[in-house]
């Protein structure tokens, strides 16, 4: 089996808040801070799926 | 104030024959929350005046010579997305303040009541069953009875700090990815996660549909047995009387855990037959597929509400799901994936192994004021990760029964007992063993002065 595509990591974040022009509240910047912070975290879960799917790819 | 642990059972028993009235033993109940519950706040709202109604309808049947049923005049609650007629659903949520009130009952409390059982009110969550901490920025707190400056878990902490104080003998809560076992484990409860579909959903409030189970606590095995026959609408199907194998689970379960809660596993291992270490290698990438899954089926399913009411929502839970409703449709498939290959790793593991165990926890009660815990040497969120070791095992569709250890005198800790879809009997019979053995038991918060 194929080792999936690795992703921008770097532009995660960034591009999951682009998507979400269409929730005004991500204007407070309150909210768009812990928004990012719980992205970041995501984007780990996120890495340790891929790394696991490229290990058993390899093997 | 004095609190009162007869098991359900036993107050069933008692209302049966007439020893007492299912009024008495609801008032009973009523004063204990009165009394007990500003300090624990298990409670959102308490409905007295029909709980006396319905035991007052029990007790007619009862001096009628009808049979009240196998529950009759037993106290119990449920966590605050369970429909109950005419009552809003409010899900921990402010939100849904101004919502229309449910027009009948869950499917589940149907039951209870058609069997007897007496509903007093609704119990603290996590805001949407989002959090492993029952920490509500709107409700408040809800707090452990072996010490109230700890947290009891979540996110149904209302519904097991409720039984574990003794207020009521039985409660309902739900388990996405460990919100039954955690608070379990954090109380010193039986908390069930039954097969996936084993236990009625209809009526209750959705997280994440894919995952979401309901299930009961109790302070004895004999309550959670009696309750889940109720609650299934049979009792469970018997599992073949054949020897049972057993595995502890290593690896991911072992690390990060609490030394006593190892000593538990292990002492629970040696009993059931010198249970052997196996490992799912798939454990920690698994449990960030059901974060990345948990995190955008729960956004998706509040995306209308966070476009137009982002700031009614508890700000600890409204962040959280608005991340997961932005994320990329390629992370859910990564994610769905990995679920797959993983489901196929446990199916083999389960092959050879009746039943698997681990901790239900990585540590007892954290305490309120610092939420933390320890993982991999950094302090991290009590919150987001109380369920180390339940989120991994909740996308299999297996049922998870959580045991409470038998250490009085200490916070309690929880085993986790894992068996094949379907065989939750299984898991019964082998925590029937840990009973009679002397490893498993609920033991009375030191905290409480306990009634005779």
């Amino acid at each position: 089996m194929a080792a999936p595509q690795t992703p921008d990591f770097e532009k995660f974040v960034q591009d999951a808040l682009e998507r979400a022009s269409e929730l005004e509240v991500l204007s407070e910047r309150d909210v768009k801070s812990g928004v990012a912070q719980n992205l970041e975290l995501l984007r780990a879960h996120y890495e340790t799926v891929l790394t696991a799917l490229s290990d058993g790819a390899r093997s | 104030m004095t609190h009162n642990f007869a098991s359900m059972v036993e107050v069933a028993e008692a209302v049966r024959s007439g020893k007492i009235t299912a009024v008495e033993s609801v008032e009973r109940a009523l004063k204990q929350i009165d009394g007990g519950d500003a300090k624990l706040n298990c409670f959102m709202q308490v409905d007295g005046r029909h709980a006396l109604e319905a035991a007052e309808t029990i007790d007619k049947a009862v001096s009628e010579g009808r049979d009240p049923g196998p529950l009759a005049g037993v106290p119990f609650a449920v966590k605050d997305l369970f429909d109950l007629n005419g009552q809003i659903t409010k899900g921990g949520s402010r939100l849904r303040e101004d919502a229309a009130p449910a027009d009948a009952d869950a499917l589940a409390v149907e039951r209870l009541k058609a069997a007897g059982a007496v509903c007093l009110g609704r119990l603290n969550m996590d805001e949407f069953a989002y959090g492993f901490a029952t920490v509500n920025t709107h409700y408040g707190t809800t707090r452990n009875p072996h010490d109230p400056e700890r947290l009891a878990g979540g996110s149904s902490g209302g519904s097991a700090s409720a039984v574990a104080a003794g207020f009521v003998p039985l409660t309902l809560g739900s388990d996405t990815n460990g919100s039954v076992r955690v608070p379990a484990s954090l109380c010193g409860l039986f908390g069930l996660r039954p097969s996936f579909d084993g236990l009625p959903i209809e009526g209750v409030f959705p997280f994440v549909e894919r995952l979401d189970t309901i299930g009961p606590f109790t302070r004895t095995l004999e309550d959670m047995e009696v309750a889940y026959a109720v609650l299934a609408g049979a009792p469970p199907k018997e599992a073949p009387s054949t020897e049972v194998n057993v595995a502890r689970l290593d690896g991911w379960f072992r690390s990060n855990c609490d030394p006593e809660g190892l000593v538990g596993v292990d002492a629970i291992g040696a009993a059931l037959g010198d249970a052997p270490l196996v490992e799912l290698s798939l454990a920690e990438a698994v449990r960030s597929a059901a974060f990345l899954i948990t995190a955008k089926d729960g956004g998706q399913l509040h995306l209308p509400d966070l476009k137009t009411h982002a700031m009614a929502y508890d700000p600890l839970v409204r962040d959280r799901l608005i991340a997961g409703a932005i994320l990329a449709d390629e992370v859910v498939k990564a994610a769905e994936e990995m679920i797959e290959r993983f489901k196929f790793e446990l199916g083999q593991l389960l092959e050879t192994y009746d039943v698997l165990i681990a901790p239900s926890t990585p540590t007892a009660a954290p305490k309120i004021s610092d939420g933390l815990i320890e993982m991999n040497g950094k302090m991290v969120s009590a919150r987001a990760n109380l369920g180390l070791y339940t989120q991994p095992l909740s996308v299999a569709g297996v049922p998870i029964l959580s045991v409470p250890l038998n250490r009085p005198g200490k916070l309690p800790l929880g085993v986790q007992l894992i068996g094949r879809v379907g065989e939750d009997a299984r898991l019964f019979e082998v925590a029937r063993h840990l009973v009679e053995a002397g490893l498993v038991a609920f033991t009375a918060p030191e905290t409480l002065e306990v009634s005779a």
